[in-house]
């Protein structure tokens, strides 16, 4: 690092709906999870809950105490190293490993010939690794009991053994598999002690037995009887299954094909589809959805349109000018209408209390003017309500009431149509799921 | 003009600089210092990855802030000296934000990181924001420095002799300004060995040094003229700067650059600057050209000197916020890179010059071709630009001290530094500097609330200087302070005394002996310790549920006796080991022995939770006879053995006094003369 650098572009990594400058993911969030419980927008591929599985099974002989010599990494992130890194290493055609969290950093490493290990790795490795994206899904559905492995991730890991003919690596027989599990459980053991991966020599093992796009078909089958069942123990229950077997009917698939042929699949269009044959209590939810939906949408667009104006001039501006905006007008005419049915909708699921202690600003109809006002204020405090300290607006806002944007905001904003859903409930992650399950019929492309 | 470099060679991320390399070892400390400033991006980010944080606010809540704890209280220091008109934010009072106010602006951009085996310098063009850290083009050097390292050990002093110039800036008789020095003490004391000196490196190919601008003092045309390492001047100059004087000025930096060229013969300046192709220029008639840059640029001091332009290629509409000069002859080159944008204030020329800090690489392409091509590679790639076909615009300069709109905390308002008592009650005391002051009104951060004003002042017999209670849970980190009838606010950091005028967090406090014993008997880190156990709390009721339910849970064995003697003892085994270890800074001491989970922490919930007085006494002996074992030896760069040793003896001290006065009475003597024993052998 004796010579200079020039600064390279590095936009932040978040968590799902740590950027929500309105306030609007959290309830979307909850509706999410109650539909499709454990799931997340950042799932692609279930062939993670088997290497989970494994990583549960494998990690099972450390103690619960023990963490690498780097004072922080468990057993399961050692493991996790040696799975990126072995992918990253040995997988020719590099298509298949899009979706491989830490790949990058793995190339990194690899061409400066240095082993993977905490200071390599993600930055936020528990949260941003596979493990930490797909935990809540393995944990929901019982491949991860107690800290433990699940009935679910043995009936996973079993069906992988057999598809992999590593019998052995499961329990206390013997077979094939058993000389695998006892070598990875020694390269952990020999990770921990380095704090990094210790052994490179696994050719194409992991490729051959882990790689994301290839579950075997009697693994696929366990996988997908997992997602669709569930674990009884589970706190809530949700519609995975319900949705899951929709989806992947005939005529799910070609709603659900047919908006990804459009520039930006609506997934209101398929929960529209979906409500028809859709059980009570989904019924129930999706119609939460859609009137919460309508609700954000008005929000989110008139602050769309706020700052994009802010871009567009980049003056001080006052509300005057920004309540002459379409988006504010259309918002400050009927969100007042909408909030009403938001409550309706969202008093079976036991979410009003939480919904009208964060918007009550808009339960009232105000002129345009005083709208854009109270947005803007609500934005603010949104703001400065974010954990740990607070964050600032995304505008300056001065004491004649005028409002310029602050330059780490100057980009493009965009108005959608009232229809459209602000957030995202799941139904890339559940397609992308069937599609690497094969469980779909007909020319699907990757998720 | 010689820069048309393209490629990715020679880019890295800002935020990369802050991890620690291997074996950096312990954190010790960072200071700092910027120009605009973003609070939360500097604790989020900057200091996460120093400190190498794993949670983030975001996801992680509790876990977050007792990681952020655990790790800052350690510190010996964490401070940045802020340009006094963007020194705000709210943050954790863990570190320290000062204000720096002079004619110009403080415009440096330097970063000392400190571990126990390596120091840091870093500088360079980028301000401790968002955008400066994420989206903006910057240049900037870092400069590793450690045993055997090849690095100019005369940068680091030089840079921490220029920290404490900058500090002086700012008010310097507080606890924040003490631990600034401290730290600059202690990297001048224990790292003046740790790199080459001029002598070890007369043939290096690439040589660096520091260029520093500050009011009164050598202007940065001088120093790089001094640097230049042939007998006549260079023949080429390329300057990339996003600002320039104004148009109206006489722009006095392009005379110097001119002057700094050799005086004979052909001689070219290239300006690199933002700008683009206007669209539809041909059918419109328009200039094809529109350059961030003055029209005056253009002037020339004689026939054989030519000017050149060129368009920065700025890919994803990234701002150009990077300043440099690069001047080379046939054999040489130095470039200078850093906060000096090519104004007079940047430069240090005429009145109202800045603090600016920059790096020097000087080349020889003699020596290392390919190392001086890696160096000029870093020089932002450009497009050439025909002069006559450019409209001038050049862009509002918001880096020059009169074109600022936020306000700055008039000199008037010195240091606001927050305490807690020994019954844990907080207070702050303001400083206010003599002289007249217009009337003003504290308010308490985010609200409208005024908590202090020019009135109560008044009143006060003794107007330097005011202790008030300060009965709210958390300390404040400023208050908004309103000046006259003015609009805006200004903004008054608060400082700590010292660490320990700190609560904990609230998840820390008063933790149960149980909790102290899975947290001190854990080899994993606190925070992830902490987080199950908060977990394990929030689902207590369905806990509860299952624990009916499955037989195994339905029997307790965690108090029966044996258990609660065989955890205790482990715990008080691996609690010696922690404090035995030696320790980077006095800070780190201090945590283990008296932070919410260490060792004086652990003795008051023994004494909170015991069952008897006899038992309380007991398990206190046991853990004074414990501590007393503690084999602490010496390590270099740590807290002194003699020191650290006293300071377990003081804590056994105080363990002493936590025996309840009438301590064993009614129990057996053998157990009131075993534990004062204990207390005697220990103390001797």
């Amino acid at each position: 690092m004796f010579t200079p650098m020039l600064s390279e572009a590095d936009p932040a990594e978040s968590a799902e709906g740590s950027i929500d400058p309105l306030g609007i993911y959290p309830i979307a969030d909850a509706l999410a999870s109650r539909m499709v419980p454990g799931v997340r927008e950042r799932q692609q591929h279930p062939r993670f809950l088997t290497v989970i599985a494994a990583s549960l099974w494998l990690c099972s002989t450390f103690d619960d105490d023990v963490v690498a010599d780097d004072g922080v990494s468990e057993p399961w992130q050692v493991f996790e190293w040696y799975v990126v890194e072995g992918l990253a290493r040995a997988t020719n055609d590099k298509s298949l490993l899009r979706g491989l969290p830490g790949r990058d950093k793995a190339d990194k490493l690899r061409a400066e010939g240095v082993p993977m290990s905490a200071r390599g790795y993600l930055k936020g490795p528990r949260t941003f690794g596979f493990h930490g994206i797909y935990r809540a899904l393995a944990r929901e559905i019982g491949v991860e009991q107690a800290g433990r492995l699940g009935d679910a991730g043995f009936s996973i890991l079993s069906a992988w053994e057999k598809d992999q003919n590593l019998e052995g690596f499961l329990g206390s027989g013997d077979g094939p598999g058993r000389r695998h599990r006892e070598r990875l459980r020694h390269a952990i053991a020999d990770g921990l002690i380095a704090g990094a991966t210790a052994r490179k020599s696994w050719g194409q093992f992991f490729v051959d037995h882990f790689g994301i796009y290839d579950a075997g078909p009697r693994e696929a089958e366990a996988i997908r009887a997992a997602i669709v069942a569930g674990d009884e123990s589970a706190w809530v229950d949700g519609h995975r299954g319900e949705i899951f077997a929709a989806l992947t009917s005939e005529s799910g698939q070609a709603v659900w094909m047919m908006q990804r042929e459009t520039d930006r699949p609506s997934e209101r269009c398929f929960h529209e589809w979906l409500i028809g044959g859709a059980s009570e209590p989904l019924r129930e939810l999706l119609q939460a959805i859609a009137s919460y939906e309508k609700f954000a949408r008005y929000l989110q667009n008139a602050l769309d349109a706020c700052l994009a104006f802010m871009v567009q001039h980049r003056v001080r501006l006052k509300s005057t000018e920004l309540a002459d905006l379409d988006a504010v007008k259309d918002a400050a005419a009927n969100v007042a209408h909408v909030y009403p049915n938001v409550i309706d909708a969202l008093a079976p699921l036991g979410l009003v209390d939480r919904f009208t202690r964060s918007f009550e600003e808009f339960a009232e109809t105000v002129s345009p003017v005083g709208w854009a006002e109270q947005l803007l204020a609500f934005h603010t405090k949104v703001q400065s309500d974010k954990p740990p300290h607070g964050k600032a607006p995304w505008f300056d806002r001065f004491d004649d009431g005028s409002y310029l944007i602050r330059p780490g905001y100057i980009r493009e904003y965009e108005v959608r149509p009232v229809s459209e859903y602000v957030h995202a409930y799941r139904t890339n992650s559940l397609w992308s799921f069937a599609d690497d399950l094969k469980l779909l019929s007909g020319e699907v492309t990757d998720g | 003009m010689a820069k048309r470099k393209a490629g990715r060679e020679g880019f890295g991320k800002l935020l990369d600089a802050w991890v620690p390399p291997k074996e950096a070892g312990e954190p010790i400390g960072v200071v700092a210092t910027s120009f605009t400033f973003d609070a939360a991006f500097f604790e989020e980010e900057c200091l996460a990855s120093f400190l190498g944080l794993e949670t983030n606010p975001t996801d992680d809540g509790p876990a977050y802030l007792i990681e952020r704890e655990d790790k800052l209280a350690r510190l010996q220091c964490a401070s940045v000296l802020v340009d006094a008109h963007h020194c705000r934010g709210t943050r954790s009072l863990r570190w320290d934000l000062l204000p720096a106010r002079l004619p110009g602006i403080q415009h440096a951009k330097v970063c000392l990181l400190v571990w126990s085996n390596q120091v840091r310098v870093m500088i360079g063009s980028a301000n401790l924001t968002e955008d400066g850290y994420r989206r903006n083009l910057e240049v900037f050097g870092v400069l590793d420095f450690h045993v055997g390292s090849k690095t100019p050990v005369e940068c680091l002093l030089q840079t921490t002799n220029f920290l404490r110039r900058a500090l002086s800036y700012s008010v310097t008789d507080t606890p924040a300004a003490t631990r600034w020095y401290t730290l600059l003490d202690r990297v001048e004391e224990d790292c003046s060995s740790w790199g080459t000196t001029a002598a070890d490196r007369k043939r290096a190919p690439v040589q660096v040094e520091t260029l520093f601008v500050e009011p009164a003092g050598e202007s940065g045309f001088d120093q790089l003229k001094r640097i230049w390492p042939a007998g006549v001047g260079p023949k080429t100059a390329d300057i990339v700067s996003p600002f320039f004087d104004p148009p109206e000025s006489k722009n006095a930096p392009v005379d110097e650059i001119w002057r700094l060229l050799r005086q004979r013969g052909e001689v070219v300046v290239g300006y690199h600057v933002a700008g683009e192709e206007c669209s539809g220029w041909e059918e419109l008639g328009h200039h094809r050209w529109s350059l961030q840059a003055p029209k005056s640029l253009c002037r020339t001091p004689r026939s054989s000197a030519t000017v050149e332009f060129a368009k920065v290629s700025l890919s994803d509409a990234r701002p150009l916020h990077a300043k440099g000069i690069w001047l080379q002859d046939d054999r040489y080159a130095i470039y200078q890179i850093g906060s000096s944008n090519f104004t007079s204030a940047g430069m240090g020329i005429g009145k109202g010059s800045n603090l600016e800090a920059n790096l020097v690489y000087v080349l020889d392409s003699k020596r290392d071709e390919s190392l001086f091509k890696a160096v000029e590679a870093t020089f932002p790639e450009s497009e050439s630009v025909d002069p006559e076909d450019v409209s001038w615009q050049p862009a509002a300069n918001d880096e020059d001290a009169e074109s600022l709109s936020p306000i700055a905390l008039p000199a008037f308002f010195g240091d606001a530094v927050f305490t807690l008592d020994d019954h844990g009650d907080g207070a702050i005391t303001l400083h206010f500097a003599g002289g007249k002051c217009e009337p003003f009104e504290l308010l308490i951060d985010g609200t409208d609330k005024v908590w202090f004003d020019s009135s109560r002042l008044k009143a006060d017999e003794s107007p330097s200087k005011q202790t008030l209670p300060w009965t709210k849970t958390r300390p404040p980190s400023g208050f908004d302070v309103r000046l006259g009838n003015r609009d805006s606010l200004a903004w008054w950091p608060v400082n700590v005394e010292s660490s320990d005028s700190l609560p904990p967090p609230d998840e820390l406090k008063n933790l149960p002996l149980d909790v102290l014993l899975n947290l001190l008997g854990s080899s994993r880190p606190l925070h992830r310790v902490m987080a199950d156990y908060l977990a394990r709390q929030k689902k207590s009721v369905h806990d509860e549920t299952t624990t009916a339910i499955d037989p195994h849970k339905r029997v307790d064995t965690s108090h029966f006796l044996l258990q609660r003697t065989r955890r205790l003892s482990w715990a008080l085994a691996k609690m010696r080991l922690r404090v035995e270890r030696p320790a980077a800074t006095i800070e780190t001491l201090n945590w283990r022995l008296h932070g919410p989970v260490g060792v004086f922490a652990l003795a008051e919930a023994i004494v909170r939770e015991a069952r008897t007085p006899a038992e309380s006494a007991f398990l206190l002996a046991e853990l004074s006879l414990e501590l007393s074992r503690a084999n602490v030896v010496s390590t270099t760069g740590c807290v002194d053995v003699a020191i650290h040793r006293n300071e377990i003896l003081k804590l056994n001290d105080k363990l002493r006094t936590l025996l309840k006065s009438d301590g064993v009475e009614g129990e057996p003597g053998n157990l009131q003369s075993y534990v004062e024993s204990v207390f005697d052998e220990v103390m001797q």
